[in-house]
């Protein structure tokens, strides 16, 4: 069975998508696409823009744009200008991808089933998500997300809107944010303290954890803050990790490749193993969406830090994803899977088979 | 000025396609799909079917032969049909055409994003007959997109001044830049007689008197197929030896084959092997002759990205025609099947270093921006 660890369906991007208002949504869409590493154009001519049309560089303060809609894409007028920037690829004609898009999709590349996962600027994705999988049941199944910047002052809502979500059924997981806790204000590791409670309620679901580490720190993509950020989540997540061992974790995107990019290498630090010296802790492998922009398909500069990854943490413990789909800004879905099912000569059949979905399917309750 | 030289808009599948009777454009539709090399497969689990369902291809590919099967555009760019109630699919446009039409708006942020400047929309009767239609997506982004005209190739012979008419207003009214003639579709409709035989010059007369381009997309065979690949190949050559005919007798009209040679017909393992009859046969001497070359919609099934496998071949067609007579092209958006656009451009830009720049530019842009002259917006 191939299993897409990593996928998306959402509602138009501009629309609110279970945000109390459009507003509240597009400021989470500017902070996005705000600090993406995709290029900006001017759309009258083309011309190179960048992330200063969108958020103010020296304060990282977001400008007051407006939004609006232009050949089917997302683009913002700021200071007499209009600006684009392909976030999403442009097939998304009308700025969504519905399940029955991913399935078409899935069809059409030959993969099996789907995780879907959450991110703020998609929108409070649980009744959606719900309502897609209830469609497709054997393909798609989902993770929980909540407000994460909320929990710690109100964890036993949290506890109950996951608890809720897994008696719909359809779940696979629950995916957590560190990034969008501290963009709530909070400041202690969220490990402990007021997140304590929750966790509790959490592990005692007996259900998975994602955890999206990579992006944590707003503000410093690519810099050495951000890969000194990164390690001190991982060390958060370790000790998280030992107070509930009997959790499986997923680390979703995998690691932060592009800011630790050497020339044309990634060139990863001994320290960002340790987190996987933890036999509960699993990777996703998302090579393709950070680097896409920089490399060509099959991707081949990539080969020496996937080939790093199956030593030092095993196929059995690593999940193809794709983000699709945004990943169709850079390749066919059919493409992101052969990287991994054709291409990666160094890997055995068994890796192989492991990696595309055999890794997760226990996860998701299935035989491999 | 990155041109691509063949582009495709079109209108809701599930219309009437600019016919009359929307059934008769399904039939085309339903032909076009049950012909096309694409997979097809069985909705339910996905195991691999054909196209027997919606043809008897032992009575070949026509009209008569298609069989009723609920054939329809099903969404997101798939073809659906049933058979004693087990569904069956064919993915021939990509997934992401999700309504089942492309609109000038959808093609245009496909260019922008892959960085292409101009496109020229093509035509084919399965994707509808309107020439408004295009006029309409070319008035939309005159600086973007140039289009071309189409006459039923049906009703040339039998209403010879009416389809004169077509075509003037078409190029003269609606500012369209060439025509395109699919060869194989006069034979559809019982029409045995070769397109360059005397029921046609009427029109090929008038024709030749706009002072356009004509874009000839040759159909190899139509009704049962040749008994053998040699006589397949056979029929080809004869209809490459008939454009060169066509060129002899309107010798000041530029001509271009789209979709290059019949590349599947020259599939020899991992390469390709077109013999020297094809390029004795066409009229590749000729000044006015021009060839499009769009080989990840021919072989995106059988090659992936950057295809270099096809390499040698476009060395070859650069030795043989001259890259001042070539034109890249994609289909877009059925190219996306297999290929992004970007990639779609780059497996030559960036991987084709045996072209000097000057080449590189005329075929990516520089002979259609000859062939097709000025856009819309600068007349």
């Amino acid at each position: 069975m191939i299993i897409d660890g990593h996928a998306y369906c959402f509602p138009p991007m501009d629309s609110p998508a279970g945000y109390d208002s459009i507003e509240e949504k597009m400021a989470h869409v500017q902070r996005e696409i705000g600090g993406h590493h995709q290029p900006a154009w001017r759309v009258r001519d083309r011309t190179p823009a960048d992330n200063s049309a969108l958020i103010d560089p020296p304060t990282g303060e977001p400008h007051s744009v407006t939004w609006k809609r232009d050949l089917g894409r997302l683009v913002w007028e700021y200071d007499g200008e209009t600006y684009t920037k392909q976030y999403v690829p442009p097939m998304l004609y009308n700025l969504e991808s519905t399940p029955e898009m991913l399935i078409r999709e899935m069809d059409y590349a030959g993969v099996d089933k789907a995780v879907l996962h959450h991110s703020a600027h998609l929108g409070l994705l649980n009744p959606y998500l719900r309502d897609a999988v209830s469609h497709f049941p054997d393909r798609l199944t989902r993770l929980i997300g909540v407000k994460d910047g909320h929990t710690p002052g109100d964890p036993d809502a949290a506890i109950a809107e996951v608890e809720a979500e897994v008696q719909a059924e359809g779940t696979c997981g629950f995916q957590f944010f560190p990034k969008f806790y501290y963009l709530g204000g909070h400041t202690e590791p969220w490990d402990g303290g007021a997140m304590r409670p929750f966790w509790d309620a959490i592990a005692s679901m007996k259900t998975p954890v994602y955890f999206t580490l990579v992006g944590a720190r707003v503000g410093t993509q690519y810099s050495d803050a951000e890969r000194e950020g990164y390690l001190e989540e991982q060390r958060n997540l370790m000790r998280w990790m030992e107070r509930y061992p009997d959790v499986p974790v997923v680390l979703t995107h995998g690691l932060p490749w592009q800011s630790y990019l050497e020339d044309d290498r990634i060139v990863l630090p001994e320290e960002i193993w340790e987190v996987f010296s933890a036999p509960q802790c699993h990777m996703q492998l998302l090579l393709t969406i950070q680097m896409g922009g920089m490399w060509e398909y099959p991707w081949r500069e990539a080969d020496p830090t996937i080939q790093e990854c199956v030593e030092r943490i095993g196929a059995d413990r690593l999940i193809w994803g794709t983000d699709m789909p945004m990943v169709a800004r850079f390749c066919t879905y059919r493409q992101a899977l052969d990287q991994y099912g054709v291409h990666c000569e160094f890997l055995s059949d068994g890796e192989r088979r492991s990696i595309i979905g055999g890794t997760v399917a226990p996860l998701l309750g299935i035989s491999p | 000025m990155i041109y691509d030289g063949h582009a495709y808009c079109f209108p809701d599948q599930r219309g009437d396609g600019g016919f009359a009777d929307p059934n008769e454009f399904r039939r085309h539709l339903q032909l076009g799909m049950a012909g096309h090399f694409q997979s097809a497969w069985r909705v339910e689990d996905r195991s691999p079917a054909d196209s027997g369902g919606i043809v008897d291809l032992s009575r070949g590919l026509t009209f008569d032969s298609l069989r009723d099967a609920d054939f329809r555009p099903a969404g997101h760019g798939r073809f659906e049909w049933t058979v004693e109630g087990v569904d069956y699919a064919k993915q021939v446009m990509p997934p992401s055409v999700i309504d089942m039409t492309y609109t000038a708006e959808n093609l245009v942020a496909e260019m922008d994003y892959a960085g292409v400047d101009m496109a020229l929309l093509h035509r084919t009767p399965y994707l509808g007959i309107s020439n408004e239609f295009i006029a309409d997506s070319v008035r939309r982004f005159p600086s973007r997109l140039q289009g071309l005209a189409h006459v039923e190739e049906w009703l040339v012979q039998p209403e010879p001044a009416a389809s004169i008419e077509k075509v003037g207003r078409a190029i003269g009214d609606l500012g369209l830049v060439g025509l395109q003639f699919l060869t194989n579709y006069p034979a559809l409709y019982g029409q045995m007689e070769p397109w360059d035989s005397p029921g046609f010059q009427p029109f090929w007369d008038a024709v030749a008197g706009l002072d356009v381009p004509v874009f000839f997309t040759l159909g190899g065979w139509v009704g049962k197929a040749p008994a053998s690949d040699a006589a397949r190949l056979e029929a080809y050559i004869e209809e490459l030896r008939m454009v060169r005919r066509w060129m002899e007798r309107y010798p000041d009209v530029a001509v271009v084959l789209t979709h290059g040679f019949s590349w599947r017909m020259f599939l020899d393992g991992d390469k390709l092997n077109p013999p020297d009859e094809v390029f004795a046969a066409a009229p590749v001497d000729n000044p006015n002759f021009y060839l499009q070359v769009m080989f990840p919609i021919s072989l995106g099934k059988e090659w992936d990205y950057p295809m270099p496998q096809v390499r040698p071949t476009l060395e070859e067609l650069v030795r043989r025609i001259g890259a001042d007579r070539l034109i890249w092209g994609t289909d877009i958006p059925m190219v996306m099947r297999h290929f992004t656009y970007r990639q779609s451009l780059d497996f030559i830009r960036l991987y084709c270093d045996f072209l000097t720049t000057d080449e590189m530019d005329l075929f990516l842009g520089g002979n259609m921006v000859r062939l097709a002259g000025p856009p819309l917006e600068n007349r």
